[in-house]
């Protein structure tokens, strides 16, 4: 009885300092966690949104990189770190694909995590070698179903969305293509430039510099509609309806973190994104600003989108075996 | 120097001790290398190229062996065991202290560890030198370089 | 040919305004400064810099990261002589000849003939770079993945003659050194290697870890053993600057690099790293007195700190004419570009004159500038050797420990070079070399990521490799430098062991 009593006790001075913590929350700088290294695309992301979301919390927000394993380690250490709210963690869409990709995954994209906001979507590229005589996706479709030769697809890597982009093209056009991995979009985009490939699914950004140069052609953006930037480049989805495939950029925090504090820090991703420098930092990179929601909508979006790529993952056969 | 040693009987060389090796990461090539698919020569699976390669291993390790008792070279030199063990030890202590005793602690003490491995150490110059290296190494990886060490041990406010 | 001049002559005066002029400093120093700390590498660097140059102008900012770039290659060389310490892989072989010759009291020479060699390197590959980027990256577009797959079992090759110890000897390390690399996921499939589910390993062993281990902590334990420790007898300091049958070794030298690093730079992957090898194995092929290698051959520093400075250079061709970077430090690079709204692409020449050859430009003042800063530095670090080992050994092991967790930001790493510490030393033991072992493990991937590759795209015909010229040139050679090498050692009997240093 005494034991329940004082464990009651104990329950409700842990809830009122919980409290008590959200309300003056941050009282220290905010380590955001990346799975990437230093200049990656997320990082970049990350580093850009910084400075202004330290600016909303009113303490210095610290990018902290934790790279290796595909983002997983990070998403590890994310996942078992204190509930505390100092420990944040910036996510893509790799982290739903890992648990179907890897063996061993220590983590749940969705039960270990709370959802606390979307921050952009990332627009990747068809592409085609000049010499490959297609002019859009609908001829370039006609193509591979009519000649009966070989085409290789090039990817920056096994289970990136990028690969599985290539993969989910394959299936709603109804065409054969075989997936060449690459360490990385350069080596891939180079191999396609050097004409060792003809086709290839990359970030849009050098994809789309290659393309003003005469090296590459490209057909469209993967992403359901255009990209801001670039808005004369056709969306995949005007010439196969529904076609999506995007990766995105996101902040979690670990499970257990009070919603108060993920409310404050969801308003900082906000906060953040409305900053027209910031904006135009992220375009410059292929990246469109998300549209703010509250961290329960995106936990369902989130849920949403676990599934949907881990059907694609599974149906790819791109399991580490 | 290298004939006079000759004896009749096997005993330990370079050579042996290297096909040895060659050997035991062979082994482990195999074995751990089993559950990985072969896959086909266009489309080569993860287990096909460190099949090739454990069977390379054992090839050249059997016949660095077998040259190791044929033709034994010069014996392999004495470890020192002091050094070896000291500057190791020290290693290891980075590993246990860094995340959890914090960076000034930890360099102190890595410093003592490795100055044991030294029979020339002398302690007073040390200390200093630990306490000099200690505050350093902590502004320079923990605060310009924003390496993500406590510098405290843990719990002690910071 | 003109047009090229006119674009330099803009460039120049582009890079010499006097905030490029202070950019292009702060880049060498912040370069030289980083090369010097162990694990602490060029890609960390540009990257925890990258936001502050989004402040900058576009050329400014450029011209800063590059210093840092091919200013790390130079400070590398620093530790690698003084005390065997390889931060990046580009300086293994450095550690070979250079370091021999700081403990022969010869680390003044050693360090200026590094400085003077990587200078003149520098300045030719500046000039190749605006002379001949159009016609070169042609070449490097040719290559698929059975030429990159040739290229680099000639250097493998390579490998077995730099080596001092027996052919066959050299097989058994190399083939251990391609067994680590196997470690980590398979670029084909996605697969996980030999990882024994820790997941630190997905990515494979790191090479900071490694090469620290094989090199630096195994060269720490040998310096203390027995009753007399080793450094008593530490030469002293001894002369600065290097005699003149230093220089009249070193010229030749230093001139045979560069031309090898000029062109193996601009190929995407190893560059740097593979000219230094390929330079170190060419001057101990063709030296009259092969025997004096490995044990602080003036030519063995100069050769490939000449190639792996002009291949770095030279390593931005790619991204210069197409817009494509060939290794992470460049591709942050490409990055800092894309910050400021010039997307890297074949366009940029073009497009932006300005910043294509205030770039080039601004190569030559860095390395200027680079020689201006290290000089003056060699007196420093040479008396950093007069500091006695017993304090000098412990600060080692603590800069060994805490760059390699700067790599990533793991324990599991320190974890690594602890083991690779104790393996290098037992191979030290055993009179095993551990240069060619490490330069398998930096090739391995590469070589069974290509080997693949090319079966794939050629449907598992395995003649590809040999009916594609530029590969089946690299073969050939590949074979006869094995049959030049091995022949003779298969018959020499086991002379070959026992000419190594004790």
């Amino acid at each position: 009885m005494r034991i329940l009593t004082a464990s009651l006790v104990l329950a409700a001075v842990a809830f009122v300092s919980a409290a008590a913590q959200a309300q003056s929350y941050p009282t220290k700088p905010v380590r955001f966690l990346v799975g990437f290294a230093p200049g990656g695309g997320v990082d970049t992301v990350a580093r850009t949104l910084a400075p202004k979301m330290g600016e909303a919390l009113g303490q210095p927000v610290v990018i902290e990189n934790k790279p290796g394993a595909g983002g997983t380690l990070a998403a590890d250490a994310a996942a078992t770190a204190d509930p505390d709210g100092y420990t944040m963690f910036f996510g893509e869409t790799g982290l739903l694909i890992a648990p179907a990709i890897y063996d061993k995954v220590n983590f749940d994209p969705i039960k270990s995590f709370a959802a606390v906001a979307p921050v952009a979507v990332v627009h990747l590229a068809l592409v085609v070698h000049p010499q490959v005589a297609a002019n859009d996706a609908a001829q370039l479709i006609k193509e591979l179903k009519e000649k009966r030769q070989r085409f290789l697809y090039g990817s920056p890597g096994v289970g990136t969305v990028q690969h599985l982009a290539g993969e989910m093209f394959k299936k709603a056009a109804g065409v054969e293509m075989e997936h060449a991995p690459f360490k990385g979009a350069a080596p891939a985009l180079t191999a396609l430039v050097g004409g060792q490939i003809p086709i290839a699914v990359v970030s849009a950004p050098p994809a789309l510099a290659q393309a003003k140069g005469g090296k590459a052609k490209l057909l469209a953006v993967t992403s359901g509609k255009r990209m801001e930037g670039a808005p004369e480049i056709p969306a995949l989805a005007e010439t196969l309806p529904g076609f999506d495939a995007a990766p995105s950029i996101f902040v979690l925090a670990p499970a257990k973190v009070p919603e108060a504090i993920i409310a404050k820090v969801n308003q900082a991703v906000a906060a953040a994104l409305a900053d027209a420098g910031v904006r135009e930092a992220l375009g410059k990179i292929g990246a469109d600003v998300a549209k703010p929601v509250t961290p329960a909508a995106f936990g369902q979006e989130l849920a949403k989108d676990f599934q949907r790529w881990t059907v694609v993952a599974r149906e790819s056969g791109a399991k580490a075996e | 120097m290298p004939n006079s040693s000759r004896r009749p009987r096997p005993r330990l060389s370079n050579d042996l001790m290297l096909g040895l090796l060659l050997l035991a990461v062979a082994a482990i090539g195999f074995s751990a290398g089993t559950g990985l698919k072969l896959g086909s020569a266009t489309r080569m699976g993860p287990g096909y190229v460190p099949l090739l390669l454990s069977g390379l291993l054992a090839i050249l390790g059997a016949a660095h062996v077998l040259l190791g008792l044929a033709r034994p070279g010069p014996r392999p030199e004495r470890l020192d065991a002091r050094p070896f063990f000291y500057i190791l030890a020290a290693i290891a202590f980075f590993i246990f202290g860094a995340e959890r005793l914090g960076l000034i602690a930890t360099v102190a003490g890595v410093v003592f560890i490795a100055a044991v491995g030294d029979r020339r150490a002398r302690w007073r110059p040390l200390a200093l030198w630990a306490a000099f290296l200690a505050v350093a190494t902590t502004g320079l990886f923990v605060n310009l370089l924003g390496v993500p060490l406590p510098v405290w041990p843990k719990g002690w406010g910071g | 040919m003109i047009d090229l001049l006119a674009g330099l002559g803009q460039g120049l005066a582009a890079a010499t305004s006097p905030a490029n002029l202070l950019f292009c400093f702060l880049g060498a120093l912040i370069g030289t400064l980083i090369g010097v700390l162990p694990g602490l590498g060029p890609v960390t660097t540009v990257a925890l810099l990258l936001p502050i140059t989004f402040h900058l102008a576009p050329l400014s900012a450029l011209i800063m990261l590059a210093g840092i770039y091919y200013g790390a290659q130079y400070g590398g060389s620093t530790t690698a002589i003084l005390v065997n310490m390889p931060g990046e892989s580009s300086s293994v072989v450095t550690c070979l000849d250079g370091y021999r010759m700081a403990r022969q009291g010869r680390a003044g020479p050693a360090l200026a003939v590094a400085a003077l060699g990587s200078l003149f390197a520098g300045i030719v590959a500046t000039f190749v770079i605006a002379l001949f980027s159009p016609v070169l990256i042609e070449v490097a577009l040719k290559f698929g993945p059975a030429e990159y797959f040739a290229l680099m079992t000639l250097g493998l090759t390579l490998a077995v003659v730099l080596s001092n110890a027996s052919v066959f000897r050299s097989l058994g390390l190399i083939a251990l050194g391609l067994g680590l690399a196997m470690v980590g996921t398979d670029v084909n499939t996605g697969a996980e290697r030999f990882t024994f589910g820790i997941a630190e390993l997905r990515d494979g062993i790191g090479f900071v870890p490694i090469a620290m281990g094989l090199f630096a902590v195994a060269e720490i334990v040998r310096n203390l053993e027995g009753k007399e420790s080793r450094t008593v007898d530490r030469t002293p300091i001894g002369r600065l600057w290097p005699s003149a049958q230093d220089f009249r070794r070193a010229t030749p030298a230093a001139l045979r690099g560069t031309i090898l690093g000029s062109l193996i730079g601009i190929l995407p992957g190893g560059g740097p790293t593979l000219s230094s090898f390929a330079a170190y194995a060419l001057e101990k092929k063709i030296s009259k007195t092969p025997d004096r290698f490995g044990k602080g051959a003036v030519e063995g520093v100069a050769a490939p700190e000449s190639a792996n400075n002009a291949a770095a250079q030279t390593s931005f061709i790619p991204l210069l004419t197409l817009g494509l970077p060939s290794n992470p430090t460049i591709a942050l690079m490409a990055g800092a570009m894309m910050i400021h709204g010039i997307q890297p692409g074949p366009q940029v020449m073009t497009a932006n004159p300005e910043l294509f050859w205030g770039l080039i430009a601004s190569m030559l003042l860095g390395n200027v500038m680079l020689v201006l800063i290290n000089l003056p530095l060699i007196g420093l670090w040479v008396r950093l050797l007069a500091v006695p080992y017993h304090l000098l050994s412990p600060a080692l092991v603590v800069l060994c420990c805490l760059g390699v967790y700067s790599t990533d930001n793991s324990l599991m790493s320190v974890g690594l070079l602890l083991l690779f510490g104790a393996f290098g030393y037992l191979l030290s033991k055993w009179q095993a070399d551990p240069a060619p072992l490490l330069l398998a493990f930096v090739l391995g991937p590469m070589i069974e990521e290509n080997f693949r590759r090319a079966m794939f795209f050629s449907a598992g015909d395995p003649w590809v490799f040999v009916n594609r010229p530029i590969s089946g040139f690299f073969l050939l050679l590949a074979a006869l430098l094995v049959l030049i090498g091995v022949l003779p050692a298969i018959r020499k009997t086991r002379s070959d062991a026992f000419q190594e240093p004790p």
